[in-house]
């Protein structure tokens, strides 16, 4: 179930009503009963998969509170049963063709290679949101004193289960099991988070899908400005589609008086990757800090290896998104990038470029990588970038990018929009009149539910993040 | 909290309407062009000696200047893209509504079209000329939503599409589209790239 299909416009109003009828102490119950018949309806046989990894997790917390002596043991049986999941339905294909591959090229036979099994949906968010439990129980963090139902909510509470965000245990759980009222709702921000979101999403990165797909589908019939130009579409799709999709969480989440972390800080007006990191998909990105770079030693060790730290940092959390080496490649593009921003920070300490400078540095190389992380093969990868770089950078397109220059404007304008909306948070131009706020708000979301009829996408195009 | 979240959805009902009105006007008010053969078609009143019925390709071949000063016949092509026999029928009885029975009626008919299970093809393109009574009662009997479609903002918005919308602005800039000359009562003449996008 998706939340720009039309089963859930009905799934949401009955969630919340049944929510909001029930007794208190039953809330939690239906609301887990609720978001495991979300997830069934993505494929019924992988929720099985989701009710068996989060209880094994559970179990293992469990286990570390109750026998301190093997409390390591259990972590590294709920670790290697995480991961052993992920690879096992997301990179035993791409680990067994790349050895079919050695083997073929090497010894000039002809194996047959492994099709690509369906990876559940959200695999790699419920399975990092509950190995983050259990680590926390490990470090002392927290006492594993609650049911197996309310662990059970907390990993699969459905606006936020499949694609982010990862929201921790010390955040989620207590106000899962606070008692709420029904006037506490805030239905400003559920009306604001929502329609943003919709708009984002159905609106901008639905209708650039559409343009990107054929582009990355045949990149042999464009040239080099076109296929940046694409690469720079895909930017703005990328972030609108994730985004979007945190948003309408957040804002769904707000109906039952939970507030889910902030996963999404105006990522497009950093002015370096250092700052990007920082304000992109924050409940991932922390996430890695937290259980990986800080598992890895973090910055307690020598400076060359704090420095290889960060780099794997990277790199795995490229081969996170998915069993490609394009986005290895990316994983690998931001750990150099974001090293040489270290050196140089460390040789120049004084030197702090025009934000304007910073901006357009960024846009390019997100831009350049992000085309890696798009690009359907490595071998696609290469030649993009061959033409981008090669001297026929406006030679040799056969298709034109929009067929419709109707469309291609309205996609600027909208684009143009959103850059204007996000400038105004970060610097609060409107904000600073309360009289034109208020006035104005309103009418901008009202603007934002037409635009989203008028020009909105209604086919229920999945979210990007769905398949990682 | 009610009362607001009431006059919300009243402004935006409202604003939906007033817009599609807006729209509308400028696909039915269009010059030349595929809205303005719909227009003739289902609207206005025709006395037409021949019809031509079928898909895009009668649409794209059947030339009416060409018939016309061939045989001195007045003739019209009411082709629709996609049009199966039983899309025709619907249309020829729509186009009856308003105008006098033709003398001839002209039916491509081709491996491609003779499905008479198939939906009506671009079937946003026939929402503003629905106020034609015998199209929707027609038309709803080959795709049921079309009553919804015609009667609910909320629900035709989404299916409307930019290049509709374009199309309205055109209209209402007084701009021509780019194949709007290709139009002679409803025959449009092809070209290749066209066909690419078109067939």
């Amino acid at each position: 179930m998706l939340f720009n299909s039309l089963i859930f416009t009905v799934f949401l109003p009955v969630v919340f009503i049944g929510y909001w009828v029930l007794p208190q102490r039953f809330r939690n119950y239906f609301l887990l009963i609720a978001s495991y018949y979300f997830y069934f309806t993505y494929n019924p046989w992988f929720l099985l998969l989701l009710i068996g990894t989060s209880a094994f997790d559970f179990w293992c917390a469990k286990q570390i509170q109750n026998v301190p002596d093997q409390k390591k043991l259990y972590l590294y049986v709920s670790i290697i049963s995480n991961i052993g999941v992920l690879a096992a339905f997301k990179y035993s294909a791409f680990l067994f063709n790349s050895g079919v591959h050695i083997v073929n090229t090497a010894s000039g036979s002809n194996y047959s290679l492994m099709e690509n099994l369906i990876i559940p949906a959200g695999l790699s968010f419920y399975t990092l949101q509950s190995l983050s439990y259990t680590i926390d129980v490990y470090r002392g963090k927290y006492k594993p004193n609650d049911t197996l139902y309310d662990f059970l909510l907390y990993v699969s509470f459905f606006p936020h289960m499949v694609a982010g965000p990862i929201v921790r245990y010390n955040t989620l759980m207590p106000q899962l099991k606070a008692v709420s009222y029904f006037k506490q709702i805030d239905w400003s921000s559920f009306a604001t988070l929502t329609i943003w979101g919709y708009f984002k999403k159905m609106v901008i990165a639905d209708n650039l899908s559409e343009e990107i797909t054929k582009v990355f589908d045949d990149p042999e019939y464009y040239n080099g400005f076109q296929l940046l130009v694409a690469g720079a579409m895909f930017v703005i799709q990328v972030y609108c589609d994730l985004s979007g999709y945190s948003d309408i969480a957040t804002g769904i989440a707000k109906l039952f008086n939970i507030n889910l972390s902030l996963n999404w800080r105006r990522p497009l007006l950093s002015s370096s990757l250092h700052e990007f990191w920082q304000r992109n998909h924050i409940s991932i990105t922390t996430w890695f800090r937290d259980y990986l770079y800080i598992g890895l030693g973090g910055n307690r060790v020598s400076y060359n290896r704090w420095l290889l730290n960060i780099f794997l940092v990277f790199l795995i959390s490229g081969l996170w998104h998915g069993a490609n080496f394009t986005f290895i490649i990316w994983g690998a593009l931001h750990g150099v990038v974001y090293l040489i921003e270290i050196l140089l920070k460390k040789s120049l300490p004084s030197f702090k470029a025009p934000w304007l400078l910073g901006w357009i540095y960024l846009l390019t190389f997100h831009t350049l990588s992000l085309i890696a992380f798009r690009a359907n093969s490595s071998a696609d990868l290469l030649y993009i970038y061959k033409r981008i770089f090669s001297g026929e950078f406006f030679e040799g397109n056969l298709f034109t990018l929009f067929q419709d220059l109707w469309q291609c404007w309205m996609l600027f304008i909208l684009c143009v929009f959103l850059f204007l909306k996000e400038f105004n948070e970060e610097y609060t131009f409107v904000n600073r009149s309360p009289l034109l706020y208020n006035n104005l708000k309103p009418a901008f979301y009202l603007a934002l539910v037409i635009i989203i009829f008028m020009f909105g996408d209604f086919n229920a195009n999945t979210f990007i993040y769905f398949q990682f | 909290m009610i009362r607001k979240a009431i006059t919300y959805l009243v402004l935006v009902t409202l604003a939906l309407y007033c817009l599609r009105f807006l729209h509308w006007r400028g696909l039915l008010t269009q010059k030349q062009g595929y809205y303005a053969k719909y227009r003739t078609a289902f609207l206005e009143k025709n006395q037409f000696d021949v019809v031509f019925l079928g898909s895009s390709r009668a649409a794209m071949h059947y030339n009416t200047a060409l018939f016309d000063s061939l045989t001195g016949c007045n003739s019209f092509n009411l082709s629709l893209s996609g049009a199966t026999p039983r899309v025709s029928l619907a249309a020829l009885k729509a186009y009856l509504q308003k105008s006098s029975p033709p003398k001839y009626i002209l039916l491509e008919t081709d491996l491609h079209n003779v499905n008479f299970d198939s939906d009506i093809m671009e079937f946003n393109n026939y929402f503003p000329f629905l106020k034609n009574t015998t199209l929707l009662e027609e038309f709803s009997k080959i795709d049921p939503r079309m009553k919804h479609f015609y009667y609910n903002a909320f629900y035709s918005w989404p299916y409307t599409g930019y290049k509709n919308i374009s199309t309205s602005l055109h209209s209402w800039l007084g701009i021509k589209g780019k194949i709007d000359d290709r139009f002679y009562k409803g025959y449009v003449k092809m070209i290749m790239r066209m066909a690419h996008v078109y067939i």
